[in-house]
């Protein structure tokens, strides 16, 4: 007899997604994702000026302000066929990293690390013995014995309180959870320190853009920051230096404290590291453009196809047709007028909703599609992607990952199970050790052009009569962002943005083939339906943000949800 | 006088979810603060709200809440209220954004000594730009609630001799296409 379990919300931030599995004999059988909302984003930069696009998308949502912002002047800068000076591919370049060193470690310690850390477990630990473990993993400073002892007791009045709160929806106890009580201190210290860290990320991204969320220094043509070394007002010695303080203090809590964690999560999980895959079609765009034409790139991109390494093949340019030509989105299942599959130059957003019908229409997530299949995109299809085409750095880094796990674990993990929920972390983890060594090559390339006597760092956008169709793609901490736009006259004649969240959320298309969160979870074990952890730690191990997706305010009476988990 | 942050949240782009975006635009205009009050329209900020919120001595949040209450409705709350999953009126969307950044700095030992949630109910939050009448209409209300809490709070404020044109950017009209 099978089980039919709905979660909803499932996303720990802003945004809205519904889970329905089926679940028999302690096993996933089927499943669907469903966007709970909708948002016509598209629909209200119609007739605006190209110039502005990105000060309206990086509305879109409030976690991706940077990514939607980048994209879309990247979009409207491909549609007129301009380059843009090299001090402002660096400059965006370091705001994405800095941006997205933030958003990786936010995700794994605010947003997911609670799926495998048991905080109340945390209370039974003794800190002389988390202090001791914690030196045997990594020469980090911030582990002290005194550390743990005020960590623990920090909890233990908060629990005294009865203001639990932010952990009250927490799965203490439950039988999945393995982690010994000095691992779960060790965690919540960690957790409590990533905060600091996350911080200091951030930061770059403010002094770079002005301010954050919601940076002010773009423009279609450049950056609108002037490159004075000597001015105060202007982008400076002193606040480049700053930055590479920053840089400093977050790349080393990334690689002695990130970085470690997540190995040993996946050593003392090792079963986390088959469950999982899903879809294995991997999707990712290459990015950091070291030229003003976007030709070449520190990061690579391309595609992978039925989990086949040896079927790589690289995304080459900013130009290349091989992305251009091959994506389409379909609504066969997704709440919209009418049934078709379509490039997105060709799209229209006419929302039509139905009841929900899991046979029929279930969700406000179009269905993209890359050469007509499903993708999944994020951390795991970088790495991936970055080993099948031979970047030696993403080599090195998963090499060293791997070495760490299967230390920690005491049997050989191989590539091969990053294809898994657990996977994903690493595939982060990873991602995140890389944009360290690049943050601050950047942040030297940036140096070495002013150096040279090159301070521009804006081009003037000419826009001509007639229609010019663009697309601007980056490789989003989420994964593949793509912004579509089609210009007629100088104005926005349609605009469409395929976000990482709807390739991994994507509902079935025509022919029935599940998206990359429905089809992960098939296979997954379920050890107590009313308490669905499993299913959790797979959905957040993709880092869900259904905002930009879709988007709504959780209708008033509308209680669907059996089990609800935030 | 202590260090205060006047933050708006909301999105632009969702009707009268751009209230608390507004009002930060609306105060920047009508009055003049001393060094010590930072004034940010943050969107919806989900969790790099610990970053906006973390170490200052006192916050004044605007934003929209869920409530049964007429739309323009103003609602202000402080403290604990804040932290209540019983609270009610519920709020919007960035409900567990706050609700969890402020339980983690507090656990973390940063959180603002005190808070001050300034809050409208709107009347719609669909797609599109633009206050409905009544919740334009409380956007001054809510101003002036601000500029009192600061008063309360020891900060200098002072109304501009010549009041600026609020930059509302978002509610620039587009031009139909040809």
């Amino acid at each position: 007899m099978s089980k039919r379990i709905v979660i909803d919300p499932v996303t720990r931030i802003e945004g809205h997604l519904r889970l329905d599995a089926e679940v028999e004999g302690g096993v996933v059988r089927d499943s669907w994702a469903s966007g709970q909302m909708w948002r016509g984003i598209e629909v209200i930069l119609q007739g605006r000026d190209p110039r502005d696009a990105w000060l309206f998308t990086q509305r879109i949502c409030g976690v991706c302000t940077t990514v939607h912002a980048i994209t879309s002047v990247r979009a409207v800068e491909n549609a007129l066929g301009m380059e843009i000076p090299l001090n402002a591919q660096y400059i965006r370049n370091l705001i994405l990293i800095a941006h997205a060193l933030h958003d990786h470690v936010v995700h794994f310690y605010h947003l997911s690390a609670l799926d495998w850390v048991d905080i109340t477990s945390a209370l039974k630990a003794d800190p002389r013995k988390a202090a001791n473990l914690a030196e045997s993993l990594s020469e980090w400073p911030g582990n002290s014995w005194r550390q743990m002892v005020a960590v623990k007791n920090r909890l233990q009045k908060i629990v005294d309180s009865g203001q639990l709160g932010i952990f009250a929806n927490g799965y203490w106890g439950h039988p999945a959870m393995k982690l010994r009580p000095e691992v779960n201190l060790l965690a919540v210290s960690h957790y409590l320190q990533a905060l600091e860290y996350q911080r200091k990320a951030n930061q770059i991204v403010a002094i770079l853009g002005g301010k954050t969320p919601n940076i002010q220094n773009l423009a279609v043509g450049g950056v609108a920051n002037a490159v004075n070394l000597d001015n105060q007002a202007a982008l400076n010695m002193e606040k480049l230096y700053w930055i590479k303080d920053l840089f400093d203090e977050v790349n080393t809590f990334v690689l002695q404290v990130y970085l470690p964690d997540v190995a040993a999560i996946g050593a003392m999980y090792p079963e986390w590291l088959g469950y999982g895959a899903g879809v294995k079609n991997y999707l990712a765009v290459p990015d950091l453009p070291l030229d003003s034409a976007g030709s070449v790139f520190d990061l690579p991109g391309g595609t992978v196809f039925d989990g086949d390494l040896g079927s790589a093949r690289s995304f080459e340019s900013f130009q290349d047709p091989y992305f251009r030509e091959n994506v389409t989105e379909s609504i066969a299942h997704s709440w919209y007028k009418g049934q078709w599959s379509r490039h997105p130059w060709e799209e229209e957003t006419v929302p039509h909703y139905t009841d929900y019908d899991a046979q029929q229409k279930y969700s406000w997530v179009k269905a993209p599609r890359f050469q007509g299949r499903p993708m999944q995109v994020g951390p795991l299809a970088q790495v991936l992607v970055g080993n099948a085409v031979g970047h030696e750095p993403t080599q090195r880094w998963t090499r060293l990952a791997l070495e760490r796990v299967s230390d920690l674990a005491g049997a050989r993990i191989e590539l091969s199970a990053l294809h898994s929920t657990l996977g994903r972390h690493v595939a982060r983890a990873v991602r995140t050790a890389l944009l360290t060594e690049l943050g601050l090559k950047h942040l030297q390339l940036l140096l070495d052009n002013i150096g040279k006597g090159d301070v521009q760092t804006f081009t003037k956008p000419e826009f001509p009569s007639g229609e010019q169709r663009g697309f601007g793609f980056h490789e989003a901490p989420r994964g593949c962002l793509s912004h579509w736009i089609v210009i007629r006259d100088g104005k926005i004649a349609n605009y469409q943005a395929v976000v990482p969240s709807t390739w991994n959320a994507s509902p079935r298309a025509e022919d029935g083939l599940p998206g990359p969160y429905e089809a992960s979870l098939i296979g997954n074990p379920v050890a107590d339906a009313e308490l669905p952890l499993e299913i959790l730690r797979t959905i957040h191990s993709f880092d869900p943000c259904l905002a930009c997706a879709i988007h709504t305010l959780d209708a008033d009476g509308r209680e669907i949800a059996t089990v609800k988990a935030l | 006088m202590s260090k205060v942050l006047i933050i708006g949240l909301g999105n632009v782009l969702m009707g009268d979810d751009a209230f608390g975006p507004s009002v930060i635009r609306d105060l920047e205009a009508s009055y003049e603060f001393g060094p010590d009050v930072s004034l940010l329209d943050a969107g919806t900020p989900g969790s790099d709200l610990d970053s906006c919120l973390a170490g200052q001595e006192a916050v004044i949040l605007v934003d929209t809440v869920r409530s049964g209450q007429q739309a323009g409705r103003l609602c202000l709350m402080g403290g604990q209220d804040l932290l209540s999953p019983a609270a009610h009126p519920r709020f919007n969307a960035h409900q567990s954004g706050l609700r969890e950044t402020m339980l983690r700095l507090q656990l973390h030992g940063r959180a603002p000594g005190q808070v001050l949630l300034v809050g409208v109910v709107p009347s719609s939050l669909k797609a599109g730009i633009g206050l409905s009448p009544a919740v334009a209409e409380a956007v001054q209300k809510a101003a002036n609630e601000v500029v009192r809490e600061l008063k309360r709070l020891g900060c200098p404020v002072h109304k501009r001799k010549q009041h600026l044109p609020p930059n509302l950017w978002w509610e620039a009209p587009p031009t139909p296409t040809p």
